[in-house]
């Protein structure tokens, strides 16, 4: 799961902010792989 | 833009485009064109004036930082072609320390640092410039004590009395530009803010900056909140706290696509007498240039708060001022 935030200006992107939880993603992973 | 190169589309362009060129690109040869001959050029560190040291002065940076790089990361400008244009010009600069320069033998260490500068262009040419680098965080990041790189510094120029003298307003040069900015709003309101702080009323950041506010200061590239607001401007003030505060030049502006935000040119001139970020108070008269970006946000006040703030100062010009004072080097 994802969540982002970008601010533009005149030259593209400028700012931006993403999460996710990494956490969640490794149990996932170990999950599998024990 | 009248007497300017038609392959820029506004100041901007410009001011980024021959950055670009400069820097990015090596041209160093077209400061012949894009800067004035006789062009004076305040440093925190000291005067210097006319293009052909400008030319020098980049190559030994070149040299020492082969790989730097020069990201604009905002141009706030005032100004026409009648009475010339005002840009002050925010850089977030990398680099490694490749070659033997200013800061001595090669280390391999990289830095990020933040610049201002604030250049005065009429017909395609740069003629009066002041320029802030944060040298202290650039020493830092090469693992230099920014009070000890000072020492050094005054050392390696032979001594209290022969080294380079950091800039105070006695030495300046008129370069041509009589400019004040504009009388924006955003301009009004930044002004009177830093005004407040710098008259020791420090309800002031909680007051008038977001509490979420993103900060950049001397030595420290990313910060936030008030905390970080108030031990950059409480830490000056309280090391210089009889000192006059002056704005020199003002500049608010509301751009597509941007927030509303300013810049500001101040000083600071007086006595370091108090305890503060210079530490011990040790008497040394000092002159302090700083430079200032703040972008407003609406959380918090009905005139907005500052939502962004980037404030530099040469903390290592001021260190020098101070230890030329004690001969404690």
């Amino acid at each position: 799961m994802g969540i982002s935030h970008a601010e533009f200006g005149p030259g593209g992107l400028r700012r931006e902010y993403t999460l996710f939880d990494e956490i969640a993603i490794w149990k996932q992973i170990v999950f599998k792989t024990g | 833009m009248k007497g300017f190169s038609n392959r820029w589309s506004d100041f901007p362009d410009y001011i980024l485009g021959i950055t670009h060129e400069i820097w990015e690109e090596r041209q160093l040869r077209t400061l012949d064109h894009y800067y004035a001959e006789d062009i004076v050029m305040r440093f925190p560190s000291g005067l210097a004036q006319g293009n052909a040291g400008v030319i020098d002065g980049t190559m030994a940076t070149l040299a020492e930082f082969p790989d730097r790089q020069l990201m604009g990361e905002d141009v706030i400008w005032s100004g026409d072609e009648e009475t010339g244009y005002l840009s002050s010009h925010r850089i977030l600069t990398t680099g490694t320390h490749l070659g033997n320069g200013a800061f001595g033998e090669a280390t391999g260490e990289s830095f990020t640092i933040r610049a201002i500068a604030d250049c005065a262009a009429k017909e395609d040419t740069i003629y009066d410039e002041w320029l802030i680098r944060d040298v202290a965080g650039l020493a830092e990041q090469l693992g230099w004590d920014p009070k000890e790189y000072a020492a050094e510094m005054i050392r390696r120029e032979g001594g209290v009395e022969s080294c380079v003298r950091p800039f105070t307003p006695d030495q300046d040069v008129d370069g041509g530009y009589h400019g004040r900015g504009n009388d924006n709003i955003w301009g009004q309101r930044y002004a009177g803010i830093l005004n407040d702080i710098m008259d020791k009323r420090m309800e002031t950041i909680r007051a008038r900056y977001d509490r979420a506010c993103s900060l950049g200061y001397p030595r420290v590239m990313f910060d936030y909140g008030w905390d970080a607001a108030e031990l950059f401007w409480m830490g000056l003030r309280s090391s210089f706290p009889t000192a006059k505060f002056e704005i020199h030049h003002q500049i608010g502006r509301e751009d597509e696509m941007m927030p509303p935000r300013s810049a500001l040119r101040w000083s600071l001139t007086g006595t370091h007498s108090g305890f503060g970020t210079f530490g011990t108070p040790t008497g040394a008269e000092v002159h302090i240039m700083g430079m200032s970006h703040a972008e407003f946000g609406p959380f918090g006040h009905a005139d907005g708060t500052i939502r962004r703030e980037f404030a530099l100062i040469d903390e290592v010009a001021v260190w020098k001022q101070i230890l030329m004072h004690t001969g404690d080097i």
